[in-house]
């Protein structure tokens, strides 16, 4: 029954989008401090998503809305500007993570290593923490090198990537999970180690001030500007993660994540397929690892801690694993529960108490209650939806065009074999 | 010279021999069947000629070159495909893009070139695509190129399988029981599918079957396995007389008494 509203579902008009779109932007723009109101404006995305008019036009109402009416509705307001470059960052690292676990299948518990990676490649040599070990005084780095080293934390954690995953990738299935868990503690503990016998990492205290972002001289510190910044990278990994999806390299992945052995006999070669998957996801972790490190401007070792690992797949599993759709929303609902529906509702209920409303114990405390509320999540999602809250859908090629296309002129492949006189048509066979 | 030669192959699993010394040449353009009792060790035999297992002792030659030590992909890429007795399919795929990920040693394109959308890389595409739905049309299941494999009636599925094994261009094709589960109307059809692949394609075809009609009217020689070892070959008529062969199927008493 359900399932037949559901194919029954043509989309949604596209005034109602725009209403909804008009009034939560109201809102945003009355409202200092709404979650409410924030993520209505985050729904509009989904909402746009599922309305029913032309791809075109819902990319064109997608983009007013990150790139315009967020940004002048909301603008000036730290406090969403913090929660949507927070959301942004997270979606980001879900869809890297999505790559390794929702392509190719390979269950990664130490992706935030890669993150990390990231994250210390742009500090270290960013501040005067780089003196430590090179000599020549020529740290700290100007917040200029925040762009190049966008790159460089890319390629950092791409080389972690390969290194990590050639010895781990021999293993497969529960096995994997673990050897990666134990491997993104085994970095970690290794930066909280790493300020003896030479100051590499600065240990447990961590590095500071890192430099935020400068470009021809201007300061690009505040929430505002990494709201844009993590938006230019999110579009990237976007569009990466769509012209992979569909290619030979994609296929790849999602033919080992289907059937190792009928893989292999294709010609794919494991190793290289999962490599390959494991050093893009890890390359999309290290940009947001630099990201991350300018926008707090401090780091230390207990912001790559298992749990970060366990939340990003939650968000990946949740959304949908390997629906890119859905990974983005995973991303954004677990990132927003997590940091603000939560404390939100606690406030509101301490509120009342001081109001003298309500009674609240203590341990009743609504914000000490997250991981229940993740684990009644996941569980519901298991139940209910198996597939994650958009599930991964292949693209239907256009069949027609395939048969008009130049190529077609000619028997391909095998079939070149085929002489005219042999050909017998394959469809009454 | 032989295409593929199978020369000593013995495969051990802990106690258990699997395949002992057999030694099978298989000459270009013919369809040559292993047969035998289950347990016979005649996937084993396919495991090994496509690189799943290592044989223990023994080698094979592919047009006189030793493939053995080979990954299954490097195999494949040589030339030597299979299908599997329980369908392999990648299920989430669409038909199309089953047999698309069988030209992938084909292509080339890497990862950058992919990020950056580049020309040879569409191209390269979009000829990938048209050749699949070409291999679709000639197994005849064009018309289901955008379904989800999975979702596919059981006779499709082994025609997929087939077009996909195709699409990776090879000499030699390895089927492993491919009228399982069928008719006999069905399995009437793919006899024909299955000679049409030879006649039209060139190509060499190795297969186990247990359907004896499918068998004796396809092949042109026949290899019978019984606990690991080669119990006969020749011909299908010396086979149908071959009393080994008749008692390893009907046990002893009853070649005595035929």
């Amino acid at each position: 029954m359900a399932n037949m509203v559901w194919k029954s579902f043509k989309g949604i008009p596209l005034p109602v989008t725009l209403i909804w779109i008009a009034g939560f932007s109201a809102a945003l723009h009355f409202l200092d401090k709404s979650v409410i109101a924030f993520l209505g404006i985050l729904c509009s995305i989904v909402l746009i998503y599922y309305t029913n008019s032309s791809k075109m036009v819902r990319m064109l109402i997608g983009a007013l809305v990150l790139l315009v009416i967020i940004p002048l509705v909301a603008g000036d307001n730290r406090y969403y500007m913090e929660v949507a470059s927070q959301v942004g960052i997270y979606v980001a690292m879900a869809l890297g993570l999505n790559i390794v676990v929702g392509f190719a299948g390979l269950l990664d518990l130490g992706y935030v290593a890669f993150f990390a990676a990231g994250a210390y490649a742009y500090a270290i040599f960013s501040t005067s923490q780089a003196n430590q070990f090179i000599p020549g005084d020529l740290f700290p780095l100007s917040g200029e090198w925040f762009w190049p080293f966008l790159i460089v934390g890319l390629i950092v954690a791409a080389i972690f990537g390969i290194l990590l995953g050639l010895p781990v990738l021999r293993v497969k299935g529960d096995y994997l999970a673990i050897v990666t868990l134990g491997f993104g503690e085994i970095i970690r503990i290794i930066f909280n180690n790493l300020d003896k016998p030479i100051n590499i990492t600065n240990g447990p205290q961590g590095i500071t001030p890192i430099p935020q972002p400068e470009l021809l001289g201007m300061k690009m510190g505040t929430p505002f500007h990494f709201y844009f910044i993590v938006l230019v990278v999110i579009a990237f990994i976007v569009l990466a993660n769509l012209r992979f999806e569909n290619s030979r390299i994609g296929r790849a992945w999602i033919a080992v994540r289907e059937d190792e052995l009928a893989a292999q006999s294709m010609g794919i070669s494991l190793l290289n397929t999962k490599l390959a998957a494991f050093a893009t996801g890890a390359s999309f972790a290290g940009v947001v690892g630099v990201i991350f490190a300018a926008k707090q401007t401090f780091i230390d070792p207990t912001s790559f801690t298992l749990m970060e690992s366990i939340g990003i797949l939650v968000m990946v599993i949740l959304g949908g694993s390997g629906s890119i759709p859905g990974v983005v929303l995973g991303a954004a609902f677990v990132t927003v529960l997590q940091v603000q529906l939560l404390k939100e509702l606690s406030n509101f209920l301490h509120s009342l108490q001081q109001a003298g409303v309500i009674n609240l114990p203590n341990q009743l405390d609504p914000s000490k209650f997250q991981r229940l509320i993740f684990g009644i999540m996941l569980i519901l999602v298991a139940l209910y939806r198996p597939n994650g809250l958009i599930p991964a859908k292949r693209r239907k090629n256009d069949l027609d065009a395939i048969r008009a296309s130049k190529f077609a002129e000619n028997r391909l492949g095998i079939l070149s074999r085929l002489s005219k006189g042999k050909l017998s048509q394959g469809s009454q066979s | 010279m032989a295409l593929l030669e199978a020369i000593g192959l013995t495969k051990r699993f802990g106690g258990l021999v699997a395949n002992q010394d057999i030694t099978i040449k298989i000459e270009k353009g013919t369809i040559t069947a292993v047969i035998g009792p289950n347990g016979a060790g005649k996937t084993t035999f396919f495991n090994m000629i496509t690189g799943f297992y290592e044989p223990d002792e023994g080698d094979v030659l592919l047009n006189g070159k030793s493939i053995k030590g080979l990954r299954p992909d490097q195999i494949a890429e040589r030339g030597i495909t299979r299908t599997f007795q329980n369908i392999r399919l990648f299920k989430e795929m669409t038909a199309l893009e089953n047999v698309m990920v069988g030209t992938h040693s084909r292509l080339t394109a890497g990862l950058l070139g992919i990020l950056f959308n580049i020309r040879r890389v569409r191209e390269e595409e979009e000829r990938a695509r048209v050749e699949a739905y070409q291999l679709l049309e000639y197994v005849g299941i064009a018309h289901v190129a955008n379904e989800a494999a999975g979702s596919l009636p059981y006779g499709l599925q082994r025609r997929l399988e087939i077009a996909r094994a195709l699409a990776t261009n090879p000499q030699i094709i390895l089927l492993d029981e491919p009228a399982a589960g069928m008719n006999p109307r069905e399995t009437a059809e793919m006899t024909e599918f299955i000679r049409r692949l030879k006649n039209e394609l060139d190509l060499t075809i190795i297969l186990i079957e247990h359907d004896m009609k499918l068998v004796m009217g396809l092949s042109e020689y026949i290899h019978v396995l019984d606990y690991g070892r080669k119990i006969a070959e020749g011909t299908p008529e010396q086979i149908r007389h071959n009393p080994s062969v008749i008692e390893a199927y009907l046990g002893k008493s009853a070649s005595e008494v035929s």
